[in-house]
């Protein structure tokens, strides 16, 4: 038995055409509703991506595909160090629909190639926070994060119980710019304990929710921890992006693990497009700054 | 043959390529101080040490002076890369280009000296201290 057979034996599910189809259409509406890219790369890229879409013969043709993986590549050379990690996972995804749009059992093919790269991804970034880290586990980064990225103010304010000066006060603190001199108010500074709770809490859940997904990616198909890959995929997404607003790498997430629903699982199914464009939502509407925030004045 | 060997591509050659660019950023990150967000893998949202709290000194000298020189605006992608990957190739590249711009003043400089500078925390009091990434020198071509 080849490597290949072995591998449709171990990780494949039985999916269908329906499951590819809704896999690709996903994946292309990240690349629209997320344009990557220079001035060169990205109308080449969105051009692709509106013809696929918009046509089921271009849809299904592995060189176009090629072309947004290569296209995809370039974007991550041209970028490089600086493109983020999604960019390069947009370059395999793309890649592997290509290679696996040229095979007779494509349907097996990307479900085992979205298995494997989003079990991948989770567990690269489960050695980031466990051992390469060194203040991840103790709940430092999340501590400075909610407090220096902008993107979290309006969350630590309100799930931290933090006032508009408090915050403030804190953020200075915290983003003083020093080089190996000591900063001003070392002993001042006083973490309120429902804040010092949220970081836990946030270091916690992502602890449990990254390595819950490695393992339930990686894990051969249909068999303990294989079976709970969906429920956890898309309770990941719908936490994590309501705060985190990396909303092309939560649509690329959820393509690559559509393209593993069953053609039985029609809610399933359902439940990746709904989070898809939950996750819209949560760009469109940034909820925690205009509709909670004003709240606490 | 060859079509066993096209239907395993098929089903590896995404994931091992994956595979290898993420561990090539695990090794530029030990050996290079590569920021552990950049560079394929994963390592986003670990820690504290993204490239936007990155920051760059540079520091111009000769036999009597010494002092820290202004970065310009039009350079500043040019030292986010170099922030974020501070090879001695990137820096010295950053470098010739600083250099450039002071040759045109009246001060002749023997070196410059690059440092990239990251932001860690006390654990304790969350305290924001410098750490030191990379350093490096470059010898200044006489005019």
């Amino acid at each position: 038995m080849s490597l290949a057979e072995r591998s449709r034996t171990i990780f494949a599910d039985r999916t269908g055409p329906l499951v590819v189809d809704l896999a690709l259409r996903l994946t292309l509406l990240d690349l629209l509703l997320r344009p990557i890219g220079n001035w060169a790369v990205r109308p080449l890229i969105l051009g692709l991506a509106a013809v696929a879409l918009l046509s089921s013969r271009w849809l299904h043709q592995p060189l176009l595909w090629l072309a947004l993986a290569g296209l995809a590549g370039i974007r991550v050379f041209l970028d490089w160090p600086l493109a983020d990690n999604h960019a390069y996972l947009l370059a395999y995804w793309c890649l592997a629909i290509s290679l696996t749009l040229m095979a007779q059992d494509t349907d097996k093919a990307l479900a085992f190639n979205g298995r494997l790269l989003v079990g991948l991804v989770f567990l690269f970034a489960c050695i980031w926070k466990f051992a390469l880290s060194g203040h991840y586990v103790d709940g430092t980064f999340f501590q400075v994060t909610l407090l220096i990225d902008p993107r979290f103010e309006g969350f630590s304010r309100i799930a931290g119980g933090l006032d508009a000066e408090t915050y403030q006060a804190l953020h200075d603190f915290v983003a003083q710019h020093r080089d190996a001199s000591p900063a001003i108010g070392t002993s001042g500074i006083e973490l309120p304990a429902r804040f010092k709770a949220l970081a836990l809490a946030a270091t916690a859940w992502n602890v449990s929710i990254n390595a819950s997904l490695a393992i339930a990616f990686l894990w051969p198909a249909d068999r303990g921890p294989s079976r709970l890959r969906h429920p956890l995929l898309l309770v990941y997404c719908i936490v994590t992006y309501a705060v985190a607003t990396v909303d092309g790498f939560g649509w690329l997430l959820l393509a690559m693990g559509a393209a593993q629903c069953t053609v039985e699982q029609r809610r399933t199914r359902l439940a990746y497009v709904a989070v898809f464009v939950l996750i819209l939502l949560y760009r469109e509407v940034p909820w925690a700054d205009s509709v909670f925030m004003p709240l606490l004045g | 043959m060859i079509s066993r060997l096209a239907a395993t591509v098929r089903y590896w050659l995404p994931a091992l390529l994956l595979t290898l660019v993420a561990s090539n950023q695990l090794r530029l990150a030990t050996t290079e101080g590569l920021s552990p967000w950049s560079g394929g893998g994963f390592g986003m949202f670990s820690s504290t040490d993204s490239p936007g709290r990155r920051h760059l000194h540079a520091l111009v000298q000769n036999a009597s002076i010494r002092r820290e020189i202004a970065l310009p605006a039009d350079l500043e992608e040019t030292v986010r890369r170099a922030t974020t990957l501070p090879s001695r190739r990137r820096l010295g590249r950053l470098a010739a280009k600083l250099a450039a711009l002071e040759s045109r003043g009246p001060i002749r400089w023997d070196e410059i000296e690059l440092q990239v500078w990251a932001a860690d925390h006390d654990r304790r009091s969350l305290a924001p201290d410098g750490r030191l990434v990379r350093t490096e020198r470059f010898t200044l071509e006489s005019r």
